[in-house]
């Protein structure tokens, strides 16, 4: 007889996906192990992204058109809030499949029992040999800037794994729906004194995710969009 | 000649347009108002605006035209921006309620 494995019901997995149809079915499959209550927000995607999952036991929220990651997120937030009574806590994850699920596991176990509202995951405590130099550099330039802005001290502002409780989303309110989400996020933290905590999470990066993942140079758009966020 | 008397009307038009055409923001009626007056101006000849440029404190009446169309220009470009970030946030607003209402209802039905 197999060995099941209790699902986690109360800790919701929002995620974003933007054309990613050659890897989301293998994302979520790997979450289904685990997770109860998956939300995918499909962003406007032109691929099969929708089609790939339809069958899946999951919850499918479809943007008309490509509103941005940090849109995904906020419409995920909204309508778990509104709808899911149960859900105690949030976990984003990318659709790319670079997070490791175990991290998700870790960050939910710690909104179940600690006492912090967000559980920020780092690539760099620990496993910043897997990014490549140049955008480690510029993750690094981009966490310095963010922390000495707001005072939050991350040393990885920008990871898609993440975990808030949902008395913290409650209180944070997020207006902008490009990657810049994370640093208003994080200007958040900071307005409504929120507990927050670091840990370690794996990145793999495939040909696939590198290919998917961030321009390098979004880091100046990043940056430029923390000037506008700083008043 | 014929041109002059062409775009005079046109300018005279737009003036007393701008009097009488209800706005929804007075911006708009200032642009109509000043730019159709500049357009007199310009169309009566250079002395004209010679005129003016020296009571303002402007060179000549070329410089003075040059500096107008600058201004309107920035101040074009920025309130279009603006105006786009505007639209594109009630767009992002608007897709994101409609997405969420779809899935609840498909729950509902699958409910069902």
């Amino acid at each position: 007889m197999m060995n099941q494995i209790e699902k986690i019901k109360n800790i919701y997995i929002v995620v974003p996906a933007h054309n990613e149809g050659l890897v989301i079915k293998s994302t979520i499959q790997s979450l289904e192990e685990h997770f109860e209550n998956i939300v995918v927000v499909n962003d406007g995607s032109t691929d099969n992204t929708a089609q790939e999952i339809s069958n899946l036991n999951i919850t499918l929220i479809n943007h008309s058109i490509n509103l941005g990651v940090g849109a995904a997120i906020q419409t995920a937030f909204k309508f778990i809030l509104d709808n899911c009574e149960d859900a105690t806590g949030i976990i984003t994850f990318d659709a790319d499949g670079q997070h490791d699920v175990k991290d998700a596991c870790e960050i939910s176990k710690m909104l179940l029992s600690g006492d912090e509202d967000i559980i920020f995951g780092s690539r760099f405590l620990g496993y910043q040999d897997n990014i490549p130099v140049i955008k480690r550099m510029v993750l690094k330039t981009v966490a310095k800037i963010t922390s000495l802005m707001t005072s939050v001290n991350l040393s990885d502002a920008h990871n898609g794994l993440k975990g808030f409780k949902v008395s913290a989303i409650k209180k944070i309110n997020l207006e902008i729906n490009s990657y810049a989400y994370e640093s208003e996020l994080i200007m958040q933290v900071q307005k409504n004194n929120l507990l927050y905590r670091e840990i370690s999470t794996n990145i793999s990066y495939s040909d696939y995710s590198k290919k998917k993942g961030q321009k390098l140079s979004n880091g100046l758009i990043i940056i430029e969009d923390l000037l506008k966020l700083w008043r | 000649m014929v041109y002059k008397v062409f775009f005079l009307i046109i300018f005279t038009f737009l003036f007393v347009y701008s009097l009488i055409r209800p706005f929804a923001n007075i911006y708009s009626r200032l642009f109509l108002f000043f730019g159709s007056i500049a357009g007199i101006i310009s169309l009566l000849g250079s002395k004209y605006a010679n005129l003016i440029a020296g009571y303002i404190g402007v060179e000549n009446g070329s410089y003075l035209y040059l500096y107008i169309g600058l201004v309107t220009i920035f101040m074009f470009i920025f309130y279009s921006m603006n105006k786009n970030t505007q639209l594109e946030d009630s767009i992002a607003k608007l897709v994101r309620e409609l997405a969420i209402v779809r899935t609840v209802h498909e729950r509902k039905i699958d409910k069902k």
